[in-house]
């Protein structure tokens, strides 16, 4: 227990330790914060794939100044999305919108999910029933009763620590 | 020079060609000098490829530019040591690169598995030729490196200066290595198949070994890529989600599957059809990764500029997986389970939830990689999805695989009782919660770090446990508290050697966690002489020096940095400009602490002086690189072999149960 004790609070120092960084967000103020969250939703029209945040090219240097004034004159972060689909077209937005084809983005991930929990509850159920049957053909003179689970458990414990070994 | 490395070329195709034909035909007919033949012209394909690499080198230092490749590739003012990078810099030479690599993996490989799996190896053998077979098709007949101009260029046209960083001596080689390496598992498997029943859980022993190594590559190439990213793309920023770097990421998830999944073939006999199907759907991701990366149709920064190679990766891709999945539906009969699922809870179950989990990830990640070519078909855009989507999508997922990482290894095999299941996770979530707690109270605020430090904290807290409780219990045998910890991990090295790796894990996501919610950004404009301020640092511009190179002009700014009342020195962040290929490279200068990143980089110099810097404050990024080294010795821990003096023999022979001795002896 002793050695539990130092671990978990050698563990908590640690975790202290990292957490002293959340003061880091006092640092900027929020208009920077805006500024540096449209940089990275925008992309650099003429550097595939990249974010204005990213590329280090000439145009992508310009829209983050254009941001930056937007962002000074108080737009808010719609209206100056709004401002380079207009002048771009959706293509602009890194992030897929909720309307139009990007919603497809947005749906397939969870049906993907729903699929997965799907197959997986399928495949245990399928391993289950395989295994009950399987123990029924082959009793080898045992029936499932002829040992308590709790002897079960006992039994399969010490075969885990002797193989683990 | 260059002739001999294409006579080298031609042979190299025609034995490939031999040693599949030769090596299926001595699986087949069960002949074993048709597949020691098929072995040792194999073996020989490697020093000829050797060979054709050398003067592919030899003329980069040479400067040969009557070489079509080394023109593109490289110019005079290049230095010599890039004569290595340069080499598989381009699409034609990267192939010789692969190549090259595989062939020496394989031939190391095939030695390996000729010894240990009779049935398994000439199939694999044959397998491996026809995947080096492919290669050297594609290099002799679309994209040589070695062809040569009709007429001879002064110059050359010079690397593409982003390439010019010591990262990309190792980062691409191993990226390149790890991608081609999946086939060394996936052939072992189909070899398996193709043997039959004689092939069934023979194996698994090598698929794991090869399937660990192919693992190990591919994570070293990714993390190499993101240091490399982190200290030259100028952005402050390590991964992009970028198409290239996705279609890296997603064999990588399929391996990470795989190399768990084979453990529950390896202990129980089961999973003998799903670690099938991982290895094969990993194969076929990292085909499709070499097929963006070679001109696909999406976007990227890392593309080879070439048009049609891709498709014809892709095509190979779409062939192998038919294939592959033909042969697996034929063979199927052999790969039925040995024992079926005791209970819902047990240690099986979470290798299949963490498995499935892995290809979700996978999925999302295809999904949001092609889907410009959806919405291309579809609705004529070309929508891109960069990193908000992904971070969004898949940071929820890997945050529950972390989790499935601190409880799938307390549970037993076959079946957890609630008593056992409370026992393990007791104290885990105890500290879960007092780590929620302090994480609170000392300031963090986003719910998805909280959420994931604290399951974080369970994660390291179950392999500790298991560690403290192991050590305890051989110290009170009376072995010294050291020795006793030693001997632990030597005892069941995949075991202890895996939960090595799970602390690299957590490390990785507590600092990719950490930087991308508490990074601080600041783009301030500065002339000579200005001080700015962000959080405890002081940072005052003192000038910037110009230098002229041939090829491009360096600007490097001198900073003086304090760090609180602690004098930290001066940071050099330079940019370079390109004019010929109109790049800029910046280099940010970094000042790392345990705790966070100083970063600074310059984004633009101005003419009247004025520069504007990118500041940035990245917390716990140093983790991120120290996970590397932890996660490599993990993996070589968990690989090496148990040395037989010290084991008690308890594991059943590799040959099954169920197998059928006539079958065996013929």
């Amino acid at each position: 227990m002793n050695l539990k004790m130092i671990g978990l609070l050698s563990l908590q120092i640690v975790f202290l330790n990292f957490a002293c960084f959340a003061s880091n967000t006092n640092f900027v103020s929020n208009e920077e914060k805006k500024v540096n969250t449209l940089n990275s939703v925008l992309m650099c029209p003429v550097c595939p794939g990249e974010s204005i945040d990213q590329s280090q090219n000439e145009i992508a240097t310009n829209m983050r100044k254009i941001v930056k004034g937007f962002v000074e004159e108080g737009k808010s972060e719609e209206e100056i999305k709004d401002y380079f689909v207009d002048k771009y077209g959706p293509v602009i937005l890194l992030e897929p919108a909720t309307s139009g084809i990007s919603m497809y983005a947005w749906i397939v991930p969870p049906i993907a999910l729903g699929f997965a929990v799907l197959v997986v509850v399928f495949a245990v159920s399928l391993m289950r029933r395989r295994q009950k049957s399987a123990a029924e053909n082959h009793t080898y003179g045992l029936t499932e009763d002829s040992i308590s689970e709790e002897e079960k458990e006992k039994y399969f414990s010490v075969i885990d620590r002797i193989s683990n070994e | 020079m260059v002739e001999l490395g294409q006579i080298a070329l031609i042979l190299s195709f025609m034995i490939a060609t031999y040693s599949t034909v030769v090596g299926f035909a001595g699986g087949m007919l069960n002949g074993r000098d048709l597949a020691a033949s098929a072995r040792w012209g194999f073996y020989s394909i490697c020093p000829l490829l050797l060979l054709a690499t050398a003067s592919l080198i030899y003329a980069f230092v040479t400067n040969d530019f009557s070489v079509i490749y080394v023109a593109e590739n490289s110019n005079l003012a290049m230095p010599k040591a890039y004569a290595w990078v340069a080499f598989y810099s381009g699409n034609a030479g990267s192939l010789l690169y692969i190549s090259v690599a595989f062939s020496i993996m394989a031939g190391i490989a095939i030695r390996v598995v000729n010894k240990k799996l009779p049935y398994t190896s000439p199939y694999a053998l044959g397998v491996m030729s026809l995947v080096l077979l492919f290669f050297l098709a594609v290099i002799l007949f679309l994209a040589n490196p070695l062809d040569r101009h009709q007429m001879p260029l002064e110059d050359g046209q010079g690397m593409n200066p982003l390439l010019i960083h010591f990262g990309m001596f190792i980062h691409p080689p191993f990226q390149m290595l790890g991608l081609i390496s999946v086939a060394l598992p996936f052939s072992i498997a189909i070899g398996a198949l193709l043997a039959g029943r004689g092939g069934r859980d023979e194996w698994v022993d090598q698929g794991r070994l090869w399937g660990m190594l192919s693992w190990l590559l591919l994570t070293t190439g990714l993390l190499l890529g993101a240091w490399w990213a982190y200290t030259i793309l100028g952005w402050g920023g390590y991964w992009a989600w970028d198409p290239v770097e996705n279609s890296a990421l997603m064999p990588w998830l399929g391996m990470t599957a795989f190399v768990h999944s084979i453990m529950v073939q390896k202990r129980r006999g089961m999973f003998r059809m799903w670690n099938m199907v991982l290895i094969i759907v990993s194969f076929a991701m990292a085909q499709m990764g070499m097929f963006i990366n070679r001109g696909g149709p999406v976007p990227s920064v890392h593309s080879f500029a070439e048009s049609t190679m891709g498709w014809i990766f892709l095509a190979v891709m779409a062939v192998t997986l038919f294939i592959s999945l033909s042969i697996f539906i034929y063979r199927y009969d052999t790969l039925r389970s040995r024992s079926g699922l005791d209970s819902m809870i047990s240690r099986e179950s979470a290798f299949l939830a963490q498995n499935v989990l892995f290809l979700l990830i996978a999925f999302v990640t295809l999904w949001g990689t092609i889907f410009p070519i959806f919405s291309e078909a579809v609705d004529d855009t070309t929508m891109t999805i960069g990193q908000p989507f992904f971070n969004k999508v898949n940071g929820p997922l890997m945050i529950l695989l972390v989790l499935l990482m601190g409880i799938g290894p307390v549970l037993p095999w076959r079946k957890a009782g609630w008593g056992s299941i409370n026992k393990m996770l007791r104290v885990p979530l105890i500290v879960a919660f007092v780590v929620l707690l302090s994480s609170l109270i000392s300031g963090i605020n986003q719910y998805w770090v909280l959420i994931a430090f604290s399951v974080c904290s369970v994660s390291v807290t179950t392999v500790l446990q298991e560690m403290i409780s192991g050590t305890k219990a051989r110290h009170a045998h009376g072995e010294k508290w050291a020795f006793a910890f030693f001997s632990l991990l030597g005892a069941n090295r995949p075991r202890y050697g895996g939960y090595i790796v799970h602390l690299s894990i957590v490390m990785l996501a507590i600092g990719i966690t950490a930087s991308s919610f508490y990074d601080v950004q600041k783009d301030v404009v500065m002339k000579p002489g200005d001080s700015e301020v962000l959080g405890k640092y002081t940072f005052t511009y003192i000038e910037v020096s110009e230098k002229s190179f041939p090829d491009r002009l360096e600007e490097t700014a001198k900073f003086e940095v304090w760090s609180g009342d602690k004098y930290i020195g001066y940071m050099y962040p330079y940019r370079a400009v390109y004019p010929e290929f109109q790049i800029a490279a910046t280099r940010g200068a970094i000042h790392s602490t345990v705790l966070e990143d100083f970063y600074l980089v310059p984004s633009e110099f101005m003419e009247d002086g004025e520069a504007v810097f990118r500041v940035l404050i990245n917390p716990l990024v140093l983790w991120m690189w120290a996970s590397g080294p932890v996660l490599v010795l993990g993996t070589l821990v968990s690989l090496s072999p148990n040395s037989r003096k010290h084991r008690k023999r308890v594991r059943l022979p590799s040959m099954n149960m169920d197998q059928n001795p006539l079958e065996m002896a013929k």
